[in-house]
């Protein structure tokens, strides 16, 4: 009887885990942080307004330009200097109880938007409201000769 | 002396189920432009305002990516490029296709002007969309 040969097998490898390391490598180098984002809700100027509402509500008109934020004839370089005007606005209005998202009632800011002024000063100007629920907002653009920087 | 034949091995069967794992695990939590959220845009942080917590289905997603090469903005409706009129023409798509209720969820870097952000609302009001909704990247707070 002729002797039995002795084969052994394998699976080839090698190859798989190279392709699985550079894999591994490749979805390392892509991973993102998952960061958490938040909104507020903004008006636009209707073309068509309806009728104006039984009990005229209070506005605050707020310019952003680029050097600062301009309210009642002031100038601030920073939104904290707003925080006076706006604990005032504040503390004139209650926060409405059939609003789900507990907007002050009959306050509103205009915000007037200097097209040169940067997003970062808007949503810092943003989060102040928020934090005074100051949140019933109106965006107007201003452009050309309006657009000059307030005396 | 007779000389021993010993196999030297490394041990790699455990070696590749970890490494299979892991690649289990980036593949599932790898973060992809995802219904049209430009991750790129680098957003301002804020503390106060509304988090979001789940994406409504009649959301168009807005993203205006910084750029200072061309004229200092990128805009991606819903994950498409467009610029000028196109904006305006891609938004209506939307509205028609999801309805009066379509909100615009727009998602501007902190590093672009307003200038960006106004095209957008104009071509949104142009458009019909209902609700506009400002985004920002939250920060502990409410």
């Amino acid at each position: 009887m002729a002797k039995r040969t002795e084969y052994t097998s394998e699976v080839p490898i090698s190859a798989m885990i190279d392709v699985t390391f550079l894999l591994l490598i490749y979805f390392i180098v892509m991973q993102k942080e998952v960061k958490e984002e938040s909104y507020v809700a903004v008006n636009q100027p209707a073309l068509n307004p309806g009728p104006p509402p039984p009990v005229l509500p209070t506005t605050c008109d707020i310019h952003v330009r680029p050097d600062a934020y301009h309210s009642r004839g002031q100038a601030y370089p920073t939104v904290d200097g707003l925080l006076p005007d706006l604990e005032h606005f504040a503390a004139n209005s209650e926060v409405d109880p059939d609003d789900p998202m507990k907007r002050r009632k009959n306050v509103i800011v205009n915000l007037k938007l200097s097209v040169h002024a940067t997003q970062q000063q808007l949503v810092d100007l943003l989060d102040t409201l928020a934090k005074y629920d100051l949140t019933k907002i109106n965006f107007f653009y201003l452009k050309g000769a309006v657009d000059a920087p307030v005396p | 002396m007779k000389k021993t034949d010993q196999k030297c091995e490394t041990p790699i069967s455990s070696l590749i189920d970890i490494v299979f794992l892991l690649i289990m695990f980036f593949v599932a939590t790898a973060n992809f432009d995802s219904e049209g959220f430009d991750n790129n845009v680098e957003l301002a942080k804020a503390k106060n305002l509304q988090k979001m917590t789940t994406k409504p289905i009649n959301q168009i997603p807005i993203s205006v990516d910084y750029n200072n090469l061309t004229k200092g903005y990128d805009i991606k409706v819903g994950g498409i490029n467009a610029t000028g009129k196109q904006v305006e023409t891609l938004l209506r798509e939307c509205v028609k296709r999801m309805g009066s209720s379509t909100e615009a969820f727009i998602r501007v870097d902190k590093r672009c002007k307003l200038g960006a952000l106004e095209e957008v609302t104009t071509a949104c009001g142009a458009a019909g969309v209902a609700t506009l909704k400002i985004s920002a990247e939250a920060e502990g707070g409410k």
